[in-house]
Formats: C-alpha cells, structure tokens, sequence
C-alpha cells in the first residue's frame, strides 16, 4: 500500500466519485455542477509544489498512502459533549462527528424557530429551493482543486439560512469532532446564507480526542450575505497533530453587508486554510484575521483573497503567527483591485516571530490592483522578540520563561482581540494562555 | 487631460532610428551547427564550444517560463531568430580613425560620442565605453589608461583570447547554464558581451559603461557581462541599450554576473531603454534578462541600480547571494511602463553568510494600459545569523486603465532575522498637484515635479551623468500621462 503516487490518489478520487454520484443531494442541475467540479478536480489533480499557488505547500508530503473515501463512526467510543459544551456555555451547540451530525446532542431543535439549519442531505429534500439555488456557486469560478473535489463529493455539511431581518443574538457553534480511521477523508460542506438585514455569529470549532488517528479533513464553507446583513464567522483549529486539514471559505458580500473571521490555527499537521472573500456591491466592509501558533513539525498555510469588484469597499488583514520547534508557517494575502473598484481602502499586514532556528516562514503579501484611485498597502515583518523588551521585563525581576511568555502572549492578543464576541474571546484567551505555558 | 494624453501617445521613440551598416550574420534559426558557427566565428577554444553545447542541450530539455511572471506575450518561435549578427570589420582596428563612420554616426546620435570621449582624456569625470552593437563589441575605449591600474576591460570575446583562465574560472559560476530557459538559451548562443576584471586594492578610477544596440532586423541579442572585483577593489558599471523602432517583436536574453570578492564592491546602474513598441502594443523588446552577482567574501558589497523604461515585456530580477559575513546587497529600481508595455522585475536577496543586509527600494509607475509587477525574493537560509532586510515597493498609477502589482516572497529560516517589507499603491495626490498649481506650475510640470520627487531616493543612487539621462528618460516616459 505504500508508496502511491498523486495522480493515482487523484484517480481514486474520480472513481470514487462514479460510485456515489447518483447518491449525492441536490437535483439534475447540482449533480451536473458536482460532475463539473469532479473534471476540473481531475484535469487539475492535487496540488504539487510546482503549483504557484501551492508553493510552499505542495501535496507530495502529505499524499502517499490509498485513501479512504469512507468514513465511519467507530460505534464503541464515547464522546462527552457536555465537557465541550461547557468550555463555551453561552453559545449553541452543534455536533458533527467524522462529518456526521448528531442530532440528538446538538441545539438543533432551539435554534429551529425562524432560522433555517440542517443537514445539507435534509436540505436537498425540505428547502431544495436554497440549496439547488446556492450550492457550489461560490466555488465555480475558483481554481481550487481541494474545494473542486469537495464541491464535487460533498454531502454532509449544514445549511444555514438566516431570513430576512432576523438577528440570532446567541453565537451558533459548529464542533467537529474527528474520530476518523487512519487514511480516511472526509468533507463538509457549509451553506450559510444571510437575507438582508440579518446578522449571525458563527463559530466553528475543530478538535480530535484521539492522538493517533490521521484522517483529512477537506471543508468548504459557502458564505452569502445580502445587502446589510452581517456574518460573524470564527475558527478555532485545535486538532491532533496527525490531521491533514483543507478548509476554504468562499464568501460573497453584497451592498453594505459586514463579514469579520477570525481563524486561530494551533493543531494539525497539516494545514491549509483558504479565505477567498468577493465583493460585490458597494460600502461593503471585511475583516480578516489569523493566529497561528506551531510547534513539533506542524505546517500551516494561510491563503487570503480580497477582492473587490465594486467601488468603496474597505478591507483589513491581520496575520500573525508563531513558529516553534520546527514549525512551518505561510502566509500568501492577495489583495485584488478590479478596474471599476475606484476608492477602495485595502490593508494586509502578516507579523510573524521565528522562536527557533527550525522554524520556517514563507510570506508572499500580494497586491493586484487595477484601478488608480485607491489606497492599498500590505507590510510583511518577521523577527524574534525584541531584546530590550525581554531586558526591561528581566531588569523587572521576571523569569526569562515568564518574559518571554508575556511577550509572546502581547503579540497574539492584537488578533485575539478583534474577536467581536465577548464570550468566545475570553474562551480562546484561556486556551491561548495554556498554550504559552 | 485627453489632449495631453493623444500628445504623449504621439510622442516617438527618439532611438528608432536605423543604421545602415554592413552585417555579418549567420542564417535563421537554432541548432548545433549555429552553435559551432558562432564559436568558430569567434574562434574561441574547445572548452567554450563544449560549454555551448552543454548549454544547448539542457536547454532542450527546459520549458519556457510562462505560468508565474504576471506577462502575456504570444509564443516566440526560436528558429526564427537570427543568433549571430555582427558589423562587418575588415580587419582589426588599431585606433578609432578606421571604424566605419556609419558606426560612428550611430553612436553619435545615440549621444555617445566615441571620439569625443578619446579627446576628453583625463578629465576626471571620464567614463570608459565598451560599444556592443547586435552581439559584438565595436569599440572599447580608454582601455590603455585602465590597463595602467591592471583592469581590465574589453569584449568579451576579447577576454575569452586574451584571459581564458579568469573567464574559465569565474563563467558560470553565479550564473550556471542550468539556471533558467533564457541563461541556458544565453548560454549557448551568446555572442558578445563585456568582461571586466579589478585586480586586488585598485579602485576604478572611472565609471565603466556599455553601451548595448540592436540594430539588425530578425536578430536577437544574446549579451553577456561578467565583473569581477578581486579583493578590496571597487567598481561603477553603468550600462544602456536602445534599439530600433521596428514591427517585429525583438529577443534580448542577457546574462549579467558580478563576483565580488573580499572587502570588494561592484555598483552596477542600468539604464533600461529598449524600443518598448508603439502606442498600439506593435513591436518592442522582449527583455529576457538574468542578472546576479554574488557577494563571495565577507565585507563585499553590491549594488543594482535600475532605471527601466523600455522594452514591451521586461522579465528580470537583479538578484545578490549573500555568502560572504558582513556582506551587503541593494537593490533601487524605477520601472515605468506605459501604454501597452508589461514588466514583471524585481530581484532576489538570498542571504547565506552572517551578519548580511540587504535594502531594496522599487518604485513602479504605470502609465496607458500598461501592467507593471515587482516581483522579489528575500531568503534567509538557516545559520544566517542576524540576517537583516528592508524592502520598499510603491507603486504609482496613473490612469485607471493600467495595473501595478506586487509579488514579494519572504522565506525565512533563520530565528534571528528581521526582515521587514512595506508596499503601498496609490496615485499623485490631488491635494499635491493642487499645492502645485496653485504655485502656478502646469499640471505636466507639476506632474514630473511629484514623480521625481518619488523616484529620487532611487536617482540619488545613480552617478551623476546617469541622474541626469535617467531623469530626462523618465520625463519623456510619462509627459502628461496622468488622465
């Protein structure tokens, strides 16, 4: 089994795909889409580092092993929701387990009144209007081959559909628990649809109890937001560190709408996050933000693209992250000014500190812009920490461990800090603090 | 606005004229027997044949680079380019009286008069000329009065005679012919070129300069330039190039290789002013450029100056390996494109050696429908201790139908480096311009007055005589390309 190539696991892929195809949710015009993404998957394959867009991060590592395109619950482990449920108490919880929802565990039912949220195969059937109208369009035009694969074979996942004017207060908290068998690979696929004038906080949160599994985990996650609606939309990636993990997040943003993520990445082997925000109408406002924290042989790639296709848009990007041991960290931000986006405020910054000589940081801040009337500007730095700071806390009487690791802890907190839910934030500060530990 | 810009888009290439003179040239096309031509032509011995032929067969076997510089061109057919075309010389040429006047009448026009630089001899701002049209160096003067101090400098071809073990030793060596398509095509057709060699402790006591034409049709100009600076010796290189105006679409694939050893160091400024093609996209330049230098010894330092406003697709990275400790790498670019022109330019800083730094200041100004994108690499390998790094890149725009783009890649693997790179867009204020009038300086002068002022931290980098051309290139560039 050892020893497979790319192109042959891309293969499997498409075989797999002629399996289950028929099975999938959606009509006639979604499976025709899944097909479509199923061939551009194939005639692009999985990344390779040759792959300008997959430089640092090319696949040959983490493929070489037959894959598992089925995943199953093994039916004698037990899952203690509640210790989970208790870490973020004022939220609604949803639990998916290898990609499968448990009902019975999750606020499903509280959550029902006015807002739409189920399981995509449910919503196939109960709301196939929404789902026939927005599956996979936000990832046509976008030349991943990750997001094409799952695009194609996805049928887990929620929809979410916030109508119009409706504003859930409550954060909805999404936990993925991984429990998967060795080599399997598994992917959902998010629908979050905000009509106009409605807001929703959404947190995802990644975590695997048991240390010796290495599964993948391919996410796409669809984001629409109407005029004047909000998503809020948080991640806190804390798998084991034998996950391969590939979450791309397509959002569409209308007229005056608001979108604002947060990703904080400190688990996995592998992973790479792509946030590929369009938008698409006037006085529209997006915030980006990441903190990736690495040890042992982690590698993360964070791959962000703004762009903006109409006038007066506002963009922000803070990136930050710290490398330990030997520690991977990339950092490629595309901002992207089309021809008519006159007036448009964009900014990018990726802040970066090397703890060890093992450590790598690869960044590739990228301007892309079209039009002249403009304000766009991006800054890149990386270093260690600051030798007068560390003098000064010492001169103090602070242990060189405790000064580093107040200094260590002032760096993250600026993007911890532009959490705009107050509960969730103090909840990720206190895994934050164990971390620096 | 629009009357100023139909008047710019009018303005023409004042290097576009041709010459009439008497060429040499080989027949069209690429293949081994070409290769064996110009080798021979040149009479050059064994080992550089061998070397050529090494060349050409990687290159074979290499694939033009198309998928990552942000450049669209259409497929160039590399058997229909005419590898070797040199001016007809009947014999050797023992002083400048018995170059062909038509030769000199170019240069002229060019505004580089061979024969006045001979009667300035001893004026302390001198520079020496090394002429290189299509391929060959015609002329290269004040080589008595450097060959003096031990430089040398002279044609490449020249060198490959007179110097062989210097040129054996250093070919290749920051530049090998593995290294990309276009070093490999160099490396295995290049006819022409300048070497230059600074022995130990001697500082150049004038700026050397070649001056690059192409002038046949169908030909493409494959140069290429090695420098060496031994220890504690100091060099400034400038060089120039200008072609005709012509239908066709143009290759020059240069190789450029600076080796500078301890406490040594190389400045080398371009000026970049190929045909860039007319106002619809015809013709120009295709720019194809590989250019590194190596810091092979600690305290070296180099220097990459460039003023880039010509050529239709500019593909070049200036680039400095860091190995020596304490070594020092800059990199200062202006690169204006206008109407259909497209350059992706940049360079690399590969930091190796302890204690390194690197600055790199790029200024890009697009004008018309022109694309312009810096690209560039800082690495810091692992044990470059304390490696440091600053980047600036600007870009301006000037019209909203052009793009300015950045593409910087930062590797890090080196805990205590601190690299930093800042990169802003945005176009000349209004709030400047309105400053300006109010004063009651026009709008173009105002204009040119603001752009200046954005370049200069790059113009401050160029000698003198350079400054001054490079201004007036920049002015004539951009004349009232703000819409």
């Amino acid at each position: 089994m050892n020893n497979v190539s790319v192109p042959h696991i891309t293969q499997s892929a498409a075989d797999h795909f002629r399996l289950v195809s028929a099975s999938l949710p959606g009509d006639s015009k979604v499976l025709e889409l899944r097909t479509n993404a199923m061939e551009r998957f194939v005639a692009k394959g999985f990344p390779l580092k040759s792959d300008e867009e997959y430089k640092y991060s090319g696949t040959e590592k983490i493929l070489k092993d037959e894959i598992l395109w089925t995943t199953e619950i093994a039916p004698e482990r037990v899952i203690d929701f509640d210790t989970i449920r208790n870490l973020h108490k004022d939220a609604l919880h949803v639990f998916f387990v290898n990609g499968e929802l448990i009902e019975q565990a999750s606020d499903i039912n509280a959550l029902q009144n006015k807002l739409v949220i189920c399981t995509l195969k449910n919503a196939a059937y109960d709301h196939a209007e929404v789902f026939n109208k927005y599956y996979g369009k936000n990832v046509v035009g976008f030349d991943d081959a990750f997001a094409q694969l799952n695009t194609a074979m996805a049928c887990n996942g929620l929809l979410i559909h916030v109508p119009e004017g409706l504003i859930i207060e409550k954060p909805i908290q999404i936990n993925h628990i991984g429990y998967a068998n060795n080599q399997s690979f598994y992917q959902q696929h998010h629908l979050i649809i905000a009509d106009k004038g409605a807001s929703v906080n959404i947190i995802e949160n990644y975590i695997s109890n048991d240390q010796s599994d290495a599964y993948f985990n391919n996410q796409v996650n669809e984001i629409f937001i109407a005029e004047n609606a909000q998503v809020k939309y948080y991640q806190l990636q804390n798998e084991n560190k034998q996950v391969v993990h590939i979450n791309a997040t397509q959002v569409h943003q209308e007229q005056s709408s608001y979108f604002d993520t947060n990703t904080i990445t400190i688990g996995s082997a592998w992973l790479r996050n792509n946030l590929n925000i369009k938008l698409n109408g006037l006085h529209c406002e997006t915030h980006l933000n990441g903190l990736q924290i690495l040890s042992g042989q982690q590698h993360v790639d964070n791959h962000t693209l703004v762009d903006h296709q109409m006038p007066h848009c506002n963009s922000n990007q803070l990136y930050k992250g710290i490398l330990k041991d030997k520690g991977t960290g990339v950092f490629n931000g595309k901002i992207f000014v089309r021809r008519d986006a006159q007036k448009t405020n964009a900014y990018q910054s990726s802040k970066n500190m090397l703890m060890s000589d093992d450590a790598t940081m690869n960044t590739k801040p990228q301007l892309e812009i079209y039009a002249d009337d403009v304000k766009c500007s991006h800054g890149s730095s990386t270093g260690q920490i600051d030798k007068n700071a560390l003098f000064y806390l010492r001169s103090r009487a602070l242990s060189e461990d405790k000064a580093r690791t107040l200094l260590l802890h002032a760096f993250a907190i600026e993007v911890i800090e532009k959490i705009n839910i107050a509960s969730y934030r103090s909840y990720i500060e206190n895994i934050i603090e164990q971390r620096f530990e | 606005m629009a009357d100023i810009l139909e008047e710019v888009t009018g303005s023409e290439y004042k290097y576009g004229f041709t010459s009439d003179i008497e060429m040499d040239t080989a027949p069209i096309g690429l293949n081994e027997s070409i290769i064996r031509f110009i080798s021979e032509k040149k009479n050059e011995p064994a080992w550089m044949l061998e070397y050529r032929l090494k060349a050409y067969s990687k290159w074979l076997t290499m694939k033009e680079p198309k998928h990552w510089p942000h450049v669209s061109y259409p497929e160039i057919d590399f058997q229909n380019i005419i590898y070797y075309a040199a001016p007809k010389l009947k014999k050797e040429l023992a002083s400048l009286d018995e170059v062909d006047p038509e030769l000199l009448k170019t240069f002229e026009k060019l505004g580089i008069s061979l024969e006045e630089q001979k009667r300035l001899t001893g004026v302390q701002s001198n520079i020496a000329v090394d002429a290189v049209i299509d391929s060959v160096s015609v002329k290269t003067t004040f080589k008595e009065t450097l060959a003096e101090k031990g430089i040398i400098f002279c044609s490449f071809s020249e060198a490959v005679q007179e110097h062989p073990e210097l040129v054996r030793k250093y070919m290749g060596t920051v530049v090998p012919y593995t290294d990309n398509f276009y070093a490999a095509l160099n490396s295995a057709v290049f006819t022409d070129g300048s070497f230059c060699y600074i022995p130990k402790g001697v500082r150049c006591p004038m700026e050397l300069s070649t001056y690059f034409r192409i002038n046949a049709s169908g030909t493409g100009q494959f140069e290429r330039t090695l420098i060496i600076a031994d220890e504690g010796a100091y060099v400034s290189y400038l060089e120039g190039c200008t072609a005709p105006m012509r239908d066709e679409n143009q290759l020059h694939a240069a190789v450029v290789e600076i080796i500078a050893h301890k406490n040594a160091e190389v400045k080398y400024s371009t000026v970049q002013n190929w045909y860039p093609g007319d106002k619809d996209g015809k013709g120009g330049i295709y720019n194809f450029v590989t250019k590194r230098g190596i810091c092979l010894e600690d305290n070296s330092k180099i220097s990459w100056t460039q003023v880039e406003t010509g050529s239709a697709v500019t593909w070049k990275y200036p680039s400095v390996i860091l190995k020596g400790n304490n070594s020092v790498g800059e990199f200062y670019s202006v690169a204006v494109t206008n109407h259909h022109q497209q350059a992706d330019t940049g360079t690399k800083m590969i930091h190796i050696g302890r204690n390194t730094r690197s600055t790199i200041v790029s200024k890009g100004i697009s004008a018309g429908l022109s694309n312009n994108s810096y690209r560039g690499l800082v690495k810091i390998h692992k044990g470059a201790k304390n490696a440091r790094n600053f980047s600036q890149c600007d870009s301006l725009l000037m019209g909203d139908k052009c793009g300015a783009h950045t593409f910087p890649y930062i590797e890090i693997k080196d805990q205590s480096a601190i690299v930093e790179h800042e990169a802003t867009t945005s176009k000349i204020g209004e709030d400047q311009l309105f400053y300006c009038k109010q004063r009651g300086i026009d709008t173009e002068k105002a204009i040119a007055l603001i752009v200046n002022g954005y370049c200069k931290e790059v113009f401050n980098q160029l000698p003198m005589e350079f400054a001054v051309e490079a201004q007036k290139l920049l002015a004539v560039s951009l004349e009232g390309s703000v819409g």
